[in-house]
């Protein structure tokens, strides 16, 4: 081979890796879409049952999370950039344990696309399609969220980039309730006292949960200098969504009356009033679902990402066929709402904590042997 | 990578597989085949029987015409069982324009109606609701003419209401959904009437919680609502006699304030009156003497404070109920959830009324 035809692969070598990589939209906007999903309908309702006409303040307390996971994952790519997290943790934990605290942490993912696919399920065929069953919904929307999957990270960043600018818009669409509701019911501030909004930050919490894929992901930003900011603007992004969604909530329905709905952010869509369509109801919920499929699919990416990590053996495409059939047996046991609340109620608290001290254990073992002994295993 | 590539057509005839499995059977609903209310009615009897007409239309050949389809059964959502089997369509509850209660009804409660309402996802929020005298059924099988149904009358007639009288337009369904639990807030909706072989508004329904507690004249209508809603329109008049009166078109702005001195609440509600003469045989040269116009100013205001005060002496009297939603107020300034019984506290509390009155135009000239 002549020394021009090897530079020629060479330089393909490099735009190939460089396909692999994430810009920093694409990587913001990647971590944006995971947090905003089904949980955005519903999460007026965990905070108000607390800390009342308050709530939107314990979401900003609840951002919190988010931001200290920015800065833990930031820390690590600036001495690690090229190992995720499931890497390091085998480093610090050595090989037997590190490979099942991974397996914790990957089944996280997994747990949570179900919980949210099983929500997605029910709003759907609640609001949508009541005349399709369980089972069709599933296999059929699940089809296009693993195609995405199957393609992996960079076809993953291009649709969150492009899906952001809609579900900005439709997030910020119900602006008409400005003309409809009433300030006495955002009145008084702090009524509820600082106990109660402390309280149901912690429930606000797990609305955040999500984010501890930037820990997979941080590898695949092209710019690594910006990963802080990419991270602190997708935390402010989401905190304005959640805190948007919450005051609009309490401002259109009031506080007792939000709770008498199950999604009551849905109910904001009804807001917008065209003439001969009924309601904007069905309209926001179809496109509504795009926002799901986006949050599912990296959901989905990150857990065939992780097993391939973990098993290099196979890789993570055929981990997404494989993850098809599982994915679809657990969304159906959850059955109705009510069940996958109550799971999501008593295992998403444990998986947080499970989250906050892995990650914190390994961003302290690096601190305490910076650069001794990691850098030699 | 391999085994994917070899597999590839294997993936994709599953992938077709499964669209086919899923979707074999369903099948879409023609529209002759539905029936599509704009009316419903609800009514119960003194036997506790739940009775829900639909008013439905009818497709005949070109010809659209309305049809009634009841329901009557001892649970709201058995209606629908009784309903069908005296129907020759499948219903499709959604496109309602108007939901009508009957004064049984309002006054035995509402929330099992609601709770039918929140539940169904694909029910029109925007719908109007009205009461009404007698039963739903006579309501909505009155035929108005000129239009194709009672309901599409009753839809565009309170629709229109905000044009006079100072009603406001909140009487849609999720504005009763949201008043009816909500604290220190309290429900009004407009009562209707078969008169003189046509449809009419006649007064408002006070509710509390959700049920109806009483019935306000449409004299007294249009002072609760001047004292409630914010930003009205409607004609006020100083009259002597059937020759001798001035109306002034008058939209109005309210403000209001709550202290609290010594536990007691005191209220201080603010109206900006701004009035357009629209006839004047009362007051001689109001266009070009300034003593005259101050005079009659002073004149409306009096007589709108003493309106006012009468009006309200009447709701702590006679309804007991936080008709002006002032405990939403109260409750804004000192603190929600704190058990207090708003109905209770505003028919201890004062409620002071301070009327402002101004003239803006005089019209083009006066006769």
């Amino acid at each position: 081979m002549t020394l021009h035809g090897k530079a020629i692969l060479e330089v393909r070598k490099i735009n190939r890796a460089k396909d692999n990589l994430l810009t920093t939209n694409q990587f913001t906007f990647t971590l944006k879409s995971i947090m905003v999903g089904i949980a955005t309908l519903s999460i007026p309702n965990t905070v108000i049952k607390v800390s009342k006409q308050d709530g939107w303040i314990s979401i900003l307390l609840g951002a919190l999370y988010p931001l200290y996971l920015v800065i833990i994952a930031n820390f690590m790519s600036k001495n690690f950039p090229k190992d995720n997290i499931l890497v390091l943790s085998k480093k610090c934990f050595g090989n037997f344990i590190g490979s099942i605290l991974n397996f914790i942490f990957i089944s996280f993912f997994l747990f949570s696309l179900t919980l949210e696919f099983s929500g997605y399920s029910n709003v759907f065929r609640v609001y949508g399609v009541s005349f399709l069953k369980n089972y069709q919904v599933l296999l059929t929307a699940l089809i296009p969220i693993s195609f995405v999957a199957y393609k992996g990270i960079k076809t993953l960043g291009r649709l969150n980039e492009v899906g952001f600018y809609l579900t900005i818009a439709l997030i910020v669409f119900p602006i008409g309730i400005l003309a409809y509701g009433s300030f006495y019911n955002l009145m008084p501030v702090f009524g509820s006292g600082l106990n109660n909004v402390v309280k149901a930050s912690k429930q606000a919490v797990v609305a955040y949960s999500g984010m501890e894929i930037i820990f997979l992901i941080y590898p695949f930003i092209q710019d690594r200098k910006k990963l802080l900011k990419c991270g602190l603007l997708n935390t402010s992004i989401v905190t304005f969504i959640y805190v948007w969604v919450t005051i609009g909530t309490i401002y259109y329905l009031g506080v007792e009356t939000s709770q008498k709905y199950l999604w009551p952010v849905i109910t904001l869509a009804d807001s917008i009033q065209i003439p001969v369509i009924n309601s904007f109801r069905y309209i926001f919920i179809t496109l509504f679902s795009l926002v799901e499929f986006k949050c599912i699919s990296t959901f989905y990416f990150a857990v065939s990402y992780g097993l391939n990590q973990s098993i290099k053996k196979v890789s993570a495409k055929i981990f997404t066929i494989l993850l098809y059939p599982i994915i679809i047996i657990i969304t159906m046991l959850y059955g109705n709402i009510t069940n996958t609340n109550y799971y999501a109620e008593k295992l998403v608290p444990i998986y947080v904590i499970f989250n906050l001290t892995y990650v914190s254990i390994i961003a302290i073992s690096i601190y305490l042997k910076r650069g001794v002994n990691y850098r030699k295993a | 990578m391999l085994i994917i590539e070899k597999h590839k057509i294997c993936i994709l005839i599953t992938v077709t597989l499964i669209y086919i499995l899923c979707f074999i059977g369903v099948k879409g609903e023609l529209v002759e085949n539905l029936q599509i209310p704009v009316g419903v009615g609800a009514d119960i009897d003194s036997a506790n029987t739940y009775k829900v007409p639909f008013l439905a239309y009818s497709f005949e050949d070109d010809k659209i015409t309305s049809r009634i389809y009841n329901g009557n059964s001892k649970s709201l959502g058995e209606t629908r069982e009784n309903r069908q089997l005296k129907s020759a369509t499948k219903s499709m509850i959604g496109l309602t324009r108007v939901f009508v209660f009957s004064e049984h009804i309002a006054k035995f409660g509402l929330r099992n109606f609601l709770d039918i309402c929140i539940n169904n996802a694909n029910i029109n929020d925007r719908a109007l609701c009205v009461i009404c005298k007698g039963t739903s059924e006579d309501m909505l099988q009155y035929k108005v003419e000129g239009y194709p149904n009672s309901a599409e009358f009753i839809d565009g007639m309170v629709k229109n209401l905000q044009e006079f009288n100072f009603f406001s337009l909140q009487y849609t369904l999720i504005d009763l959904l949201v008043r009816v639990d909500t604290e220190g807030r309290n429900a009004l909706l407009p009562i209707v009437e078969i008169k003189d072989s046509t449809i009419e508004t006649t007064g408002l329904a006070i509710f509390k919680k959700d049920t109806m507690v009483g019935k306000a004249d449409l004299k007294e209508a249009r002072i609760i609502n001047i004292l409630k809603e914010n930003n009205v329109k409607g004609i006020l008049t100083l009259q002597k006699d059937s020759k001798k009166f001035i109306n002034c078109y008058t939209v109005s702005k309210r403000k209001m304030k709550c202290d609290k001195i010594n536990g007691k609440y005191k209220f201080i509600i603010t109206l900006d009156l701004k009035g357009n003469i629209v006839s004047n045989e009362l007051y001689d040269n109001i266009n070009n003497d300034h003593t005259v116009l101050k005079k009659f100013e002073e004149d409306m205001k009096i007589d709108v404070e003493k309106m006012c005060n009468e009006s309200i002496n009447k709701i702590k009297c006679e309804y007991k109920t936080d008709v002006l939603d002032l405990g939403r107020i109260a409750a804004s300034k000192y603190g929600k959830g704190t058990g207090t019984d708003w109905n209770k506290v505003i028919c201890d509390s004062d409620i002071e009324v301070n009327v402002k009155f101004s003239v803006i135009t005089e019209g083009r000239g006066d006769f």
